[in-house]
């Protein structure tokens, strides 16, 4: 015990020595989350969603050319465009100048070559620098041509006897349509009165008011285990310096075992992440509201990810054999980890087949589980359990690195 | 005490020591000398318990350093050849830690450290971080280190390569000083100037084996108290040893690619006498070297070499 004290010591002062090194575990993942959260806007779903003006240049004037404006100002479409009415030639200046998503042309005649079933081309003018907002543009119109054809199908008769009509209907003609449009309901009720399909409808179930989305809150967990990812990275490189400067031999031939050099190095190593997470947690309750009470789970969970993450790195090293390709083999394993395992992007951001994945990983599991701890969601046996989990994948990985470092250095 | 018996040590098909024995005994200074990997910091590492001998045994204080290997590090400090230190902490810590890992703490800590500091001359110096320091001062620290529990054999491999003369002057002060305290000193060296101011006993290796060992005195004899004269020039070898086996007390040690070595007595008082013998037997001398008898003549009399080649 005194041994190990001597080396934790040693090691907890060499790493407090370098600031610099502390700032950049923190520093790096967290402006990666400010980059992430200028970019995406910090709220995604909670603030304003982009709405792309769309210029309809209206020729007909007409009951159907007006629906088709309408069609872009209600519904889930009202939501996405701000329909404009324009000249074809204004509307082709402003679509030059890049003022709008979309310019829509309805000629004359477009009513009633609808009505008489008779081709009718509507033309959209796509704005070439966005992708989005235009590709919605074009996909309603076909979702409306798609209309008016099965509106034939069903009602071609009564469509045709509006369109033989001039000028004011009269009241016999309106009775003429009327009931034609009656006997249409009823020849199709037999189909759907009662249904001849049995359709099983299944309540969904009630969604909780999601809270709007924050992206902070979102990618912060994720972030900070970025932290231990890079200190359990940047610690275990110190095995290098031990060997370069010759320190490891020397302690080797004053008797220190290996496993209290390990074991110093890696409480060295649960200290600075305490320190270092230790602000991030701060920097969590100014801005994702992450409760104080959760804190000293969440500091045991990070410190226990920080000593896995430390032997795991070091294995690594000791395995790689030099320290070039030491930083090859963890950069191997770091990265690919960041990417899916919920550091880069938060499991919120992820498609679920991916997320699910992620989840496997050993840092998607620390990950998934601390989003519980901050949450505050998860039960004390449950925490305990998963300490449990923690504690013993770093037993195993110390007694292997101990094992490897003996064998690949210090056999004689 | 240190009893190194027949070791040997082997790595695979290359020898690195082979059959070498020798004790060091309490306040002395046995040195061993040879040139660059003739195998000393192998003797050390296998009795400071870093490498496991091939064969042999080897007793530190009445400790065998493989059964007993714990016991007999607690007697033995070491002073590795590297500067074995962590630059990024201070004197201090740097002392502070390594005097922990050997056993000390608290106020007998305190107390060694205050005392190695003094020793090596870095008081004022203790709260600096080493990467600051020259190398003579981290020389120095790497020393206090290795001795601050105060050991009852102390392990030097080249404590004083690449130091200042200043710096190299006083950490061979701290060296006699440690064996004047009573510890037993084992010293490894190249150099020989160093070899026989400082040590009392010497064992000469080269190639992993120990060729010579004795006092100064003893080594010494060995050569006969004869000079060591080398001549460079043009030499017809016939004609030149017969010439030169009528010189009385006179002994060719080597016939080179126009190099002659020889081994005679007085050799100073005789030089006119020998160019005359070689000038008449044809030879043209164009170089001349007298090495009066020392450790460098004795290890070019056994080996045919220069000590640092």
């Amino acid at each position: 015990m005194r041994l190990l004290i001597a080396s934790f010591r040693k090691d907890a002062r060499r790493a407090l020595r370098d600031p610099s090194a502390l700032a950049l575990w923190l520093g790096i993942p967290f402006s990666i989350l400010l980059v992430m959260n200028l970019a995406f806007g910090g709220r995604a779903s909670s603030g304003p969603r982009p709405q792309g003006v769309i210029l309809i240049a209206d020729q007909d004037e007409t009951l159907l050319s007006g629906a088709v404006s309408s069609a872009f100002s209600q519904g889930p479409l009202g939501e996405m465009f701000k329909p404009e009415k324009t000249a074809e030639p204004d509307g082709r200046a402003r679509m030059a100048r890049g003022e709008a998503s979309a310019l829509i042309i309805v000629p004359k005649g477009f009513q009633s070559a609808v009505l008489d079933n008779r081709p009718a081309v509507v033309r959209l003018v796509k704005n070439p620098s966005q992708s989005i907002m235009p590709e919605i543009a074009g996909q309603s119109l076909d979702m409306l041509a798609e209309a008016v054809h099965y509106m034939h199908v069903v009602a071609g008769d009564e469509l045709k006897m509006i369109s033989s009509q001039t000028g004011q209907p009269s009241d016999n003609d309106v009775v003429k349509t009327s009931l034609a449009f009656n006997a249409t309901v009823k020849r199709l009720r037999q189909y759907v009165d009662p249904l001849l399909l049995e359709l099983e409808i299944k309540q969904p179930p009630k969604k909780e008011e999601s809270k709007p989305f924050n992206m902070f809150a979102s990618m912060f967990p994720g972030i900070v285990f970025m932290s231990i990812l890079f200190l359990g990275r940047g610690s275990s490189d110190d095995i290098w310096d031990e060997l370069r400067w010759a320190t490891l031999r020397r302690a080797q031939s004053a008797g220190l075992p290996v496993t209290a050099l390990i074991g110093g190095k890696m409480l060295a190593a649960m200290l600075t992440a305490a320190l270092v997470t230790g602000l991030a947690l701060v920097l969590g309750w100014l801005f994702a509201g992450i409760t104080v009470a959760n804190w000293p789970a969440a500091l045991g969970w990070l410190m226990a990810g920080a000593a896995v993450w430390y032997l795991a790195m070091l294995i690594l090293q000791i395995l790689a054999g030099a320290r070039e390709r030491g930083e090859i083999f963890t950069s191997l394993v770091v990265f690919p980890s960041m990417m899916v395992g919920g550091s880069m992007f938060s499991f919120d951001m992820m498609p679920e087949s991916i997320a699910a994945i992620g989840k496997l990983t050993p840092l998607g599991w620390m990950v998934a589980r601390f989003v519980s701890i901050l949450g505050g969601a998860a039960p004390a046996a449950s925490v305990l359990a998963w300490l449990g989990v923690m504690a013993t994948a770093a037993a195993v990985l110390f007694m292997l690195s101990a094992r490897l470092l003996r064998w690949r250095f210090l056999k004689g | 005490m240190i009893e190194v018996d027949h070791l040997r040590k082997a790595y695979g098909p290359l020898v690195a020591v082979e059959d070498a024995s020798f004790n060091a005994r309490p306040g002395e200074i046995f040195g061993l000398l040879g040139p660059n990997g003739a195998g000393k910091s192998t003797t050390i590492g296998c009795i400071c318990g870093l490498l496991t001998p091939t064969a042999g045994s080897i007793r530190v204080s009445g400790h065998d350093v493989v059964a007993s290997a714990q016991a007999a590090k607690r007697t033995i400090g070491v002073v590795p050849q590297e500067i074995a230190l962590y630059e990024d902490l201070t004197a201090r810590e740097n002392l502070d830690y390594w005097g922990a890992v050997q056993g000390l703490g608290g106020a007998a800590l305190n107390s060694a450290i205050k005392e190695a500091l003094q020793s090596t001359g870095l008081a004022d110096r203790a709260k600096e971080p080493v990467k600051r320091f020259s190398g003579g001062m981290k020389r120095r620290l790497n020393f206090a280190a290795g001795i601050l529990h105060k050991p009852k054999v102390l392990l030097l491999d080249e404590p004083t390569v690449g130091v200042d003369p200043q710096s190299r002057v006083h950490l061979l002060d701290l060296v006699r000083g440690q064996a004047k305290a009573g510890a037993c000193v084992l010293y490894t060296t190249h150099y020989m100037e160093e070899a026989e101011t400082l040590c009392d006993r010497l064992a000469i290796i080269d190639h992993g084996r120990i060729i010579a060992q004795g006092t100064l005195e003893e080594l010494r004899s060995m050569l006969g108290e004869r000079d060591l004269l080398r001549l460079t020039g043009v030499f017809p070898e016939q004609a030149v040893r017969a010439a030169l086996s009528q010189e009385p007390e006179l002994e060719l040690l080597g016939f080179e690619d126009g190099q002659l070595r020889l081994a005679l007595a007085r050799a100073s008082e005789r030089l006119s006498r020998l160019f005359e013998l070689l000038g008449a037997a044809g030879a043209e001398v164009r170089g001349t070297t007298l090495t009066r008898p020392n450790l460098e003549s004795l290890f070019i009399k056994l080996t045919g070499k220069e000590l640092r080649e």
